[in-house]
């Protein structure tokens, strides 16, 4: 399988999930033959198309390592739960919350095979990564691919690099969220890197500094 | 060179004991005996109605948790990066960093004593407990 910089218009406006805006869904390239990263991307609610370049735009990671950005999407912030149900499998909940409310947040898998995301074999000496420089090249690989490759849809909805970007991390993604951030400020800086509307890095109960937080266990 | 991979196999089992001696407790909320309903979702991405909804490449099977993804940052795990974050703010990035008075593992105090000792121009103002 190889997958491709992709960038799919979703419909979630009927029923069970009635979603009140636009939403998107799609795969990033990294450059390790198929290997990609899934996301799934929400614009701000009641916000066209059109409008959504004027609000800034959220990244929101989950740790693990290896666990799914998803979870943070459909259990945490997004605009609708998946719920436990008696008679079902799951039901879906708007959630009153939802970040979503007032930026455009997009959940991406990573790093590549966790979640919706694909790790491809065929990528020599191996397609996963094993420290935090691995994480921020593939991650930023995967950015340049959204926001300047025509199938990148920030690149179709007109989100310029220059932009409002905040990047938020949970628990393992205490280091993603900072690898990222620096990365793509290193780019700018020494490379011209021209992703240059990072605003801020969130570390919510971040796993940062692994022996500091844990001395204070009990 | 540290022993990464014996510090992480020493995480495991130490937080096995703690969460096996306080009664099976939810690691990420000391409050709660059950754990997050995870798996819920791979349930849901495996439904053909989500799948073409989403429009998912339907060769892509999900995981809620990826252990190939796991094993490779295994030795990883343990290690620190304060500097990074020390990066961002030389940078003139704003960092937030908040935390869950209920989390287990990383717990209020320990958050605290990393982002106290961070080394940057303002962080005198930070140090609350220093």
């Amino acid at each position: 399988m190889h997958l491709q910089t992709v960038c799919n218009e979703l419909n979630l406006q009927s029923a069970p999930f009635n979603h009140s805006g636009v939403a998107y869904s799609g795969y990033l390239s990294v450059n390790k033959a198929g290997s990609g990263l899934a996301f799934i991307f929400y614009g701000k609610e009641g916000a066209a198309k059109e409008e959504l370049k004027n609000y800034p735009t959220v990244i929101w990671l989950n740790g693990g390592p290896g666990s799914s950005s998803q979870l943070g999407n459909f259990m945490e912030l997004g605009p609708e739960f998946v719920k436990p149900a008696t008679m079902a499998p799951y039901e879906i909940k708007a959630n009153e919350y939802t970040w979503v409310k007032s930026y455009n947040v997009l959940f991406v898998d990573q790093p590549v095979g966790t979640g919706l995301s694909y790790a491809d074999p065929n990528y020599q000496p191996t397609p996963y990564c094993s420290n935090m420089s691995d994480v921020a090249n593939d991650f930023y690989y995967a950015l340049q691919e959204l926001y300047f490759s025509s199938n990148g849809c920030f690149n179709q909805l007109g989100i310029t690099g220059d932009k409002p970007l905040f990047i938020f991390g949970e628990s393992y993604a205490g280091k993603y969220a900072p690898a990222i951030g620096s990365k793509i400020k290193q780019e700018q800086r020494d490379k011209q890197g021209k992703i240059t509307g990072l605003k801020g890095v969130a570390i919510g109960d971040g796993f940062t500094h692994p022996a500091f937080i844990l001395s204070q266990v009990g | 060179m540290r022993d990464m991979r014996g510090l992480h196999d020493t995480f495991d089992l130490a937080l096995d004991v703690i969460v096996d001696m306080a009664g099976g407790v939810n690691v990420y909320d000391i409050t709660s005996y059950h754990d997050y309903p995870t798996l819920l979702l791979e349930s849901f991405f495996e439904s053909p109605d989500i799948i073409k909804l989403f429009k998912l490449n339907p060769n892509v099977s999900y995981s809620a948790q990826a252990d190939q993804v796991y094993e490779h940052l295994y030795e990883d795990f343990m290690q620190q990066y304060v500097h990074l974050v020390e990066e961002l703010l030389e940078m003139d990035v704003n960092v937030m960093i908040y935390n869950g008075q209920n989390d287990l593992i990383v717990e209020t105090p320990g958050t605290f004593k990393w982002a106290e000792l961070l080394h940057h121009k303002d962080a005198q103002q930070f140090r609350y407990f220093l």
